[in-house]
């Protein structure tokens, strides 16, 4: 078994704010592997993007981090802050949100995408652009030699998202993060994109880390999926096993909360919000909204992530597998 | 990607918290003045210039009591006497004691600085409002209008307005007033052009709310930060272009004593007795600094996303 | 494209609305909305559905005047409010109220929220003094399922979720005869956006409310809608039975759209790219 692309393990995130101390993420492990997707699933406060943030060495000042994030092999955590930025962009390619403010407007795409090849390979600035202008016909942008000297603003919002991850794959990293990287886009324009990347990623081989809260974009793209709630893990395992054999009760109802068409009945909603990261519940961090609480020591304790199934873990004193979505069959 | 203020600063309504009175009875929010308290408290140099803004009011209000002699008594025999134990600041050529007339002269600074930023104010902030929110030809002419103010010097200005209207207090607080109206007009406008985009303006659009409802509830109190920055900034200067005014004789007239005015009777005397020029102009620096440190501190309060900035760097 | 049954409360009849845009080659008239007619009976759920860019929204804001038509009509409770005046457009908000896409910019964060729950009720006089409209306020927080001490709170100390109630409740202040919804949902966590559409569609029984619910999430429109308008380029390309539009497409568009929903299982993904890739040549 080859080492992992990216290994994080016990990654902590705090801030010290007005209100307090904010945990962020409390305790995540992670690895992804050569050639595989890892889906990254929480919904707002999870701590998913700041996981990846802290994780590369991307977050504001002011935010504690510890833990490790050996991004093939070296601990990226460790480094210092010139080397990191020219090993992180060497080795790991990013895409964002919103390509809108991720682009330079001021600059053609060309430019920046040749920018990153550029200056971390020493190359020319002839061969940077031939480079942008392959990636460019990589990533199914039509009239490629042209439309490399156009600006952000001139492509439409699908467009511009490839070029981000034209950008993303200048130099061949070997793993790329991607964080809501198509929740701006509409879903015809969102479905060519991940088609892109999963394309990408067989002919590459680049390790993905996709980070979403839509379980239909895991459904598409995913090898594995880590469920994130209250800045800690609390479901991993393969994509086919977490649809199919949901262990947590938050993975169930967030199954189990998808309109479905064809089913007006009303839906089973998960009452109340996500947790607050200044007052984390000292127990499981889901308890309090919880359907099922099947354990005396769910309020109090913390469960660990513990196996259920082949390769497969959960952070539950209440794991049963044997049950599907509340509510009905899944496929 | 959600930027990390985002993630964490949305606590969960806490229905262990309890309500705040102000808040109950559905006024805005009062939240700030905590904040801005807090601001100042740890920062010792906007305290230090809050505390000395405080002193020269108390002076201004009651200068003539606390000074211990009157700003005009003449004596000959101590004319020209350096700093003493009788004489703190030393006399002036006409005998006369240089701090009872720095203390008393605060109340003619800070009287031209208040009435003229406030009138500046009120009618920037109007102007601004209005050319913002109603836009196309009310804007082109308002604001055509505040550049052609704006196009001038601003002592050059103020110099005109009190040729025309004569030399005097009341002349130059005209002239200060409408030197500073543009800053304000001009800032409230572009306040109000991002807040009249704003959802919760539309929102309230789509309730049917009145227009002056809609300025006067959604819209001023949304803009009012940056406009407190600028007074208190304003405040400042227009001690500054009180004292220039009043340095070349066309401000406060004698026998009132101003800080401008003793800096022009010191102009002869700067060899011989230093101190005639040195502490009314001290008192100038002083509060002219103490308004800006204060504006500083407002700012880093009021301006939402330096808050951001700032708590993400960990300053308080 | 009429609706079965029922007053009607909103008629809309070859709506278009232009806006002016400034190009390189100078300024230019966008056509948003480019003829579009349908209509919306009393209690029922129409769906407008389009990506981005569609014209979906400013057709909803066309309904309350909040863009002006720059031809057809927009019938509300059989008046033509396409051209009243300023002056009138008041009386017109009382009847068509708005749910906006982002609660968090949707409300004013300098007011508290009983405040902003308030302000239609005291702008339309709907109630004699501050103690009766603070108790209607109180009444609409529990009918959105927020605890009462919420109307001292401010916008930035609630979630996401509670502040959508709060501008449900405040589109409910005036008990209007429509409720445009643009894109309600869109802002909120998956966890949350069933809570609301739960929400809308309890009060939707308990009030006899009619909406109009503009989305771009097919997956929530078939869950909300009894019919639907499916809407592109300015156009609505099909209307009818939501069950009848998700199962019998009509239009080219419309297919496509549907084949575009995601997957639900891996299961069925790797089942749709198998058939995909059998379909067209390697």
């Amino acid at each position: 078994m080859s080492e992992p692309v990216f290994a994080v393990r016990d990654l902590r995130v705090s801030v010290r704010t007005r209100r307090g101390l904010a945990s962020i993420v409390n305790g995540v492990d992670l690895t992804v592997d050569r050639g595989r997707t890892l889906a990254v699933v929480g919904e707002s406060g999870s701590g998913k993007s700041m996981t990846m943030l802290a994780a590369t060495g991307l977050t504001p000042s002011g935010v504690r981090v510890s833990g490790s994030a050996r991004l093939l092999g070296t601990d990226l955590r460790t480094m210092r802050a010139r080397k990191l930025r020219s090993f992180r962009g060497r080795h790991a390619g990013f895409v964002f949100q919103d390509p809108l403010s991720s682009l330079n407007p001021l600059m053609t795409v060309g430019r920046q995408i040749g920018e990153a090849y550029q200056l971390l390979q020493g190359r020319s600035r002839a061969d940077a652009r031939r480079r942008a202008v392959e990636l460019l016909g990589q990533v199914g942008i039509p009239d490629a030699e042209q439309r490399v000297d156009s600006y952000p603003h001139q492509f439409s919002g699908g467009m511009r998202q490839r070029v981000m991850i034209a950008m993303a794959l200048a130099c061949e990293p070997e793993l790329i993060i991607a964080d809501e990287a198509t929740t701006a886009l509409d879903v015809t324009i969102e479905a060519q994109v991940i088609d892109l990347v999963t394309e990408l990623q067989a002919k590459l081989g680049t390790a993905v880390i996709w980070i979403t809260h839509d379980l239909s974009v895991v459904a598409g793209m995913a090898d594995d999926v880590a469920v994130m709630y209250g800045g800690r893990i609390v479901e991993q395992s393969p994509v086919d096993e977490l649809f199919e054999h949901p262990a947590h009760p938050y993975t169930k109802a967030l199954l189990g909360a998808r309109p479905r068409i064809g089913d007006r009945s009303p839906l089973a909603a998960i009452p109340g919000s996500p947790p607050n990261p200044l007052r984390l519940p000292p127990g499981c961090a889901f308890y309090p909204r919880c359907p099922v609480r099947g354990d005396a020591r769910c309020a109090t304790e913390l469960p660990p992530l513990a196996p259920v199934g082949h390769e497969h873990r959960a952070r539950t004193f209440y794991a049963d597998v044997a049950d599907a979505v509340p509510g009905g069959s899944m496929s | 990607m959600t930027t990390p203020s985002a993630q964490f600063t949305e606590p969960v309504a806490d229905p262990a918290t309890a309500a705040t009175g102000d808040a109950a009875a559905g006024r805005p929010s009062a939240g700030s003045a905590r904040d801005v308290a807090r601001v100042l408290v740890r920062r010792p140099l906007a305290l230090g210039g809050l505390l000395v803004i405080c002193l020269m009011v108390v002076l201004a209000l009651f200068g003539t009591q606390i000074a211990p002699n009157g700003e005009n008594d003449v004596d000959v025999s101590q004319m020209l006497t350096g700093p003493s134990a009788k004489h703190w600041f030393g006399t002036d050529e006409l005998g006369r004691d240089v701090l009872s007339r720095v203390i008393i002269a605060a109340h003619a600074s800070l009287e031209v600085s208040v009435v003229s930023v406030g009138a500046a104010l009120v009618a920037g902030v109007l102007l601004g409002l209005l050319a913002g929110y109603y836009g196309r030809f009310a804007d082109s002419f308002i604001m055509r209008c505040m550049d052609v103010l704006f196009a001038f010097p601003v002592m050059l200005l103020a110099i005109a307005i009190v040729a025309v209207l004569g030399a005097g207090i009341s002349s130059a607080m005209i002239a200060i007033a409408v030197v500073y109206t543009p800053i304000f007009a001009r800032i409230t406008r572009a306040s109000v052009l991002s807040v009249r985009e704003e959802v919760y303006v539309r929102a309230a659009v789509s309730i049917g709310v009145p227009d002056r409802e809609i300025i006067g509830r959604h819209i001023l109190p949304n803009v009012a930060g940056p406009i407190i920055v600028q007074t208190s900034l304003s405040l400042g200067f227009a001690i500054l272009t009180e004292a220039a005014l009043s340095f070349l004789g066309l401000g406060v007239q004698p026998p009132q004593p101003s800080w401008g005015a003793m800096l022009y009777d010191a102009r002869g005397f700067v060899e011989q007795a230093w101190w005639m020029a040195v502490f009314p102009g001290l008192a100038i620096v002083l509060t002219v600094l103490s308004f800006n440190l204060v504006g500083d501190a407002l700012r880093d309060v009021l301006d939402p996303r330096r808050r951001t900035q700032l708590e993400a760097a960990g300053r308080p | 494209m009429s609706a079965p049954g029922g007053d009607v409360v909103a008629a809309v009849e070859d709506l278009q609305v232009q806006f002016p845009v400034r190009t390189s080659a100078g300024k230019r008239e966008v056509r948003a909305v480019d003829g579009v007619s349908f209509e919306v009976a009393r209690g029922e759920t129409l769906g407008l559905v389009g990506e981005s860019g569609s014209g979906k929204t400013t057709t909803g804001l066309a309904l309350l005047r909040l863009v002006n038509p720059s031809a057809g009509t927009v019938r509300i409770l059989g008046e033509d409010v396409t051209s009243w005046p300023r002056r009138r457009l008041r009386a017109l908000r009382r009847r068509v109220a708005m749910v906006f896409q982002d609660p968090q910019s949707s409300l004013d964060p300098r007011h508290s929220i009983g405040w902003s729950i308030e302000e239609p009720i005291r702008v339309h006089g709907l109630r004699d003094g501050a103690a009766a409209r603070r108790a209607r306020v109180h009444e609409l927080l529990e009918q959105v399922g927020l605890p009462a001490d919420a109307a001292a709170r401010h916008p930035h100390e609630l979630s996401g979720g509670q502040r959508q109630r709060v501008g449900i409740a405040r589109a409910l202040a005036g008990q209007p005869d429509l409720i445009v919804l643009d894109e309600p949902l869109a802002s909120l966590d998956v966890s949350v956006q069933a809570q609301i559409m739960n929400l809308l569609r309890q009060l939707q029984d308990e009030l006899g409310l009619t909406y109009l619910f503009i989305a771009h999430d097919l997956a929530a429109i078939a869950h909300m809608s009894d019919r639907v308008a499916v809407m592109t380029s300015g156009h609505i390309v099909e209307t009818g039975p939501a069950v009848q539009v998700y199962e019998h497409p009509q239009h080219e568009y419309t297919r496509t759209l549907l084949a575009a929903i995601p997957a639900d299982t891996p299961a069925e993904a790797r089942r749709r790219r198998a058939d995909a890739g059998q379909r067209s040549p390697a």
